[in-house]
């Protein structure tokens, strides 16, 4: 195990190396002249080229991305553009928002997909798995704009459950946050909830007709007990890896709903940089999305070795 | 071990569903304050703006940077919501002109504290004109106060502008929103907001929020004797998604918008909650075509584009009717008797047609117009295309980012675009910036001697019934001749909670409410 850890963790390094040289490129062809953005659309022309001096705009390509890339491995995530400001702080306080709604969606759509998976798989082809085919589909196909702004007219404003808006203060603690995330958490559980509900059907069945499972049936255990013992630690395998990428979906890829509910999330964050053309936000926000899709990937695979011996690797 | 896994499952499912299952307690807790000043007084009052881009006030460029200036920061002569000058709300308590209206002499109220507790003197005015009006700081105001002599302080209430040539609007001038007075001992204009406004900003992040409190020593005072602001402080969330900030606003987690997109405002106007308030602007989205060069140079095609437009249809396609026909000039209705009445320009194909025959382009004419991406104007652009196939003008529409557009190869170089033009206190900007030959913005291109003389002379003129009757020639000439078509002018709109009162929306000027008296009703 020690020695395939050390090689995944180089790998990592090797993608968020190529990351990195890939989000500094794409940001160098951003549209839109970032001085111009941060003086407005009527500066004046001497005004924009001090601008770009002072920002090091000037500086060959290759010694911005060194400066950028040295900078950013010390810990020093460079300044906001447009504030000013320190981005490390702001960047980890909206890592640590999504990583709050990414938790609650997760308490929400893993359990509840997989109890659906697995009530379809065992319930095949009839009433209960059609339904729960049919409806979890339909929701994946949902755009996140749409069912999110059709939950807060029914459960924020007809009802008046929730708030409409999660525009929470970023300083506020999880307890503080709670009634403001369950909205969007639901909004991205209804897209996730599909996916682990699907991966859990098909894994299910694959393994129902598998003959240990029929070995254990003949041998005269309880349905129960073969379903758990037997069933589940195997098909739940191919949910382990759905659920790991979700995790990097979760904590990077929520642009819509954040957007909808004006959540303060990485994803919000992001847009705002390229919006505003805040380079050091859009690189310093890519990187983490990046580095946690690689983890969760890594955990993903440990976890995948740990159910499943056989294709454990590298002892 | 795997009934220990079921258990730990079914101890998230059930965390999961409990944490589902519990409705929120009513997050917004109205605190009372300990000792209110009267019933009037208390309240935070919430709002959402898209970010903002500048927050020091010689960079202000978009509706979010004025409208959060303009709660930490105040003007040396207030222009009130029927646009006039307002002594009783400004930092100057009265002032005085010479004939020629060169010599501006302005008086300071004595004892205004910044926030940080320094007193404002003429100097602090000195040097806020002084920056925005020097080059080399490059403020977009540098153009605006190039007439300006020189600015002297005879005592520290006293402030004399002397002016090089004489400007009766120079009231109006110096109520452009970059010309918040600030702080001449301020080091950083950009994260010190140091101002004399009713609220101080208490904490900042540029992707987030702002949050500003109470100014403890503000110096106005309602009819009452009572300190102004009612409210103790303002949160300004930065929300980019309009439906977002709509939903907000219906859902009670704001209490109030500055700038409501059209398609919403049925829904609003239906709930028993919500205000909604409306009223004419000059503020407008110019067609204009590069009259210099390229097919548009020819006055005729200008007159066939303009004589092939339906404005109305326009104006109800694009923003669904919340605005005002124009008649292809910068002077809108909102200007009084400046505006010249004359009845909507009906459209006539065959005019339109025949024009571009004489012009050469009988066997029609492809345009490309350049579009910024943010509404209305993708609309106005495809509802125009559309009228223009009916004349034979095979138009492109090419859609770019606002920064794109704005940026210097965009707006000012382009054959055909859309310029959106905000809303100036009197009629002269527009002229001097977009319209006489060599103005700094003069996108179209278009040099009429005619209309730079009227133009010139208007800008001198003393006499009210003499400036009137050139600013009506000059429309003349625009609806003649001109180099743009401007379909409509909009309504201002605003959206509040219906609790939120004293709220007064002004004509003419931009989206900005006098925030200090606008109280909670309990």
């Amino acid at each position: 195990m020690g020695p395939y850890l050390i090689r995944r963790f180089g790998f990592i390094l090797l993608t968020l190396f190529l990351a990195s040289l890939i989000i500094f490129s794409i940001t160098q062809f951003l549209p839109g002249d970032i001085a111009q953005v941060i003086l407005g659309q009527f500066a004046t022309e001497a005004a924009i080229a001090n601008l770009r001096e002072e920002l090091g705009l000037n500086d060959p390509l290759h010694m911005q991305y060194l400066n950028w890339a040295g900078n950013f491995i010390r810990g020093d995530w460079g300044d906001s553009l447009v504030s000013r400001t320190p981005v490390r702080p702001i960047v980890t306080q909206r890592l640590v928002n999504s990583a709050m709604l990414a938790g609650l969606a997760l308490l929400i759509y893993v359990p509840l997909g997989i109890i659906l998976g697995v009530i379809a798989a065992l319930k095949r082809d009839k009433l209960p798995d059609q339904l729960i085919t049919g409806v979890s589909m339909a929701f994946v196909g949902l755009p996140e704009f749409v069912s999110g702004l059709l939950l807060i007219s029914f459960l924020a404003i007809g009802l008046g459950w929730f708030p409409a808006n999660s525009s929470i203060d970023p300083d506020s603690t999880f307890l503080e946050s709670l009634p403001y995330l369950i909205l969007p958490a639901i909004t991205v559980s209804l897209t996730g909830l599909g996916y682990i509900a699907r991966m859990t059907r098909s894994g299910t069945i694959d393994v129902l007709r598998a003959d240990y499972v029929r070995a254990a049936e003949l041998k005269g255990l309880s349905g129960r007990s073969v379903l758990i013992r037997h069933v589940l630690r195997n098909s739940l395998l191919p949910t382990v890896t759905v659920v790991a990428m979700g995790i990097g979906w979760l904590l990077g890829g929520l642009i819509v709903t954040e957007a909808v509910y004006g959540y303060p999330g990485l994803g919000r964050l992001l847009v705002y940089g390229i919006q505003r053309q805040d380079l050091p936000i859009i690189q310093a926000g890519s990187m983490i999305v990046v580095a946690v899709y690689s983890l969760s990937n890594l955990a993903a695979d440990i976890l995948y070795g740990l159910l499943n011996p056989r294709i454990r690797v590298g002892k | 071990m795997f009934k220990k896994t079921l258990f730990l499952l079914a101890v998230i499912l059930m965390a999961g569903m409990l944490v589902v299952s519990c409705a929120p307690d009513d997050p917004v807790v109205d605190e009372e304050p300990e000792e209110a000043i009267s019933e009037k007084h208390g309240g935070v009052l919430r709002t959402a703006t898209y970010a903002p881009g500048n927050t020091d006030p010689a960079f202000f460029g978009t509706v979010p940077d004025e409208h959060i200036g303009r709660q930490w920061g105040e003007f040396l002569v207030f222009i009130d919501e029927g646009n006039e000058p307002d002594p009783d709300r400004s930092l100057a308590e009265s002032w005085e002109v010479d004939e020629e209206a060169r010599v501006w002499t302005f008086n300071l109220r004595e004892g205004i504290l910044f926030h940080d507790g320094k007193e404002l003197t003429s100097r602090d005015v000195q040097f806020t004109f002084d920056r925005l009006r020097d080059p080399d700081v490059g403020a977009a105001t540098v153009t605006t106060y190039a007439n300006i002599n020189e600015i002297s302080t005879p005592d520290d209430y006293t402030v004399v502008f002397e002016l090089e040539d004489s400007n009766v609007d120079f009231l109006f001038d110096i109520f452009d929103y970059h010309a918040i007075i600030v702080d001449a001992d301020n080091d950083n204009f950009a994260t010190n907001l140091n101002g004399t406004g009713p609220f101080m900003v208490e904490s900042y992040s540029p992707e987030d929020r702002i949050v500003l409190t109470r100014n403890p020593d503000y110096w106005m005072n309602d009819a009452d004797g009572n300190q102004l602001p009612y409210l103790d402080g303002l949160e300004i969330i930065f929300l980019s998604e309009s439906s977002a900030q709509i939903e907000a606003l219906r859902g009670g987690q704001i209490d109030y918008l500055i700038y409501l997109p059209t398609e919403f405002i049925p829904l609003l106007e239906e709930d028993p909650g919500i205000e909604v308030y409306q009223t004419p602007s000059n503020t407008s989205y110019v067609l204009r075509m590069r009259s210099d060069e390229g097919p548009a140079s020819d006055v005729r095609v200008r007159q066939a584009l303009k004589a092939g437009t339906d404005r109305s249809a326009i104006l109800d396609g694009a923003i669904d009717g919340y605005g005002t026909v124009a008649r292809d000039t910068p002077i809108g209705p909102a200007y009084g008797d400046f505006y010249l009445d004359v009845p909507e320009l009906e459209r006539d194909v065959e005019k339109a047609v025949e024009l571009l025959e004489e012009a050469g382009y009988g066997d029609g004419l492809d345009i490309t117009i350049t579009t910024q991406e943010s509404s209305p104007v993708p609309a106005i652009a495809t509802i125009w295309k559309e009228q223009m196939a009916e004349i034979g003008v095979n138009v492109d529409i090419q859609l770019v980012p606002s920064d794109v557009y704005y940026s210097p190869e965009g707006w000012l170089e382009v054959p055909f675009g859309i310029t959106d033009w905000g809303a100036r206190s009197y009629p002269q900007p527009y002229l001097d910036l977009a319209y006489v030959c060599d103005g700094q913005w003069n996108e179209s291109h278009w040099c009429d001697p005619e209309l730079d003389e009227l133009a010139a002379a208007a800008a001198r003129e003393m006499d009210h019934d003499e400036r009137v009757r050139l600013y009506h020639e000059i429309q003349e000439i625009f609806i003649e001749r001109g180099p743009i078509i401007i379909p409509f002018f909009i309504n201002n709109l605003w959206g509040a909670s219906s609790d939120l009162k004293g709220l007064n929306p002004p004509i003419t000027l931009g989206t900005a409410m006098d925030l200090r008296v606008v109280y909670f009703e309990r």
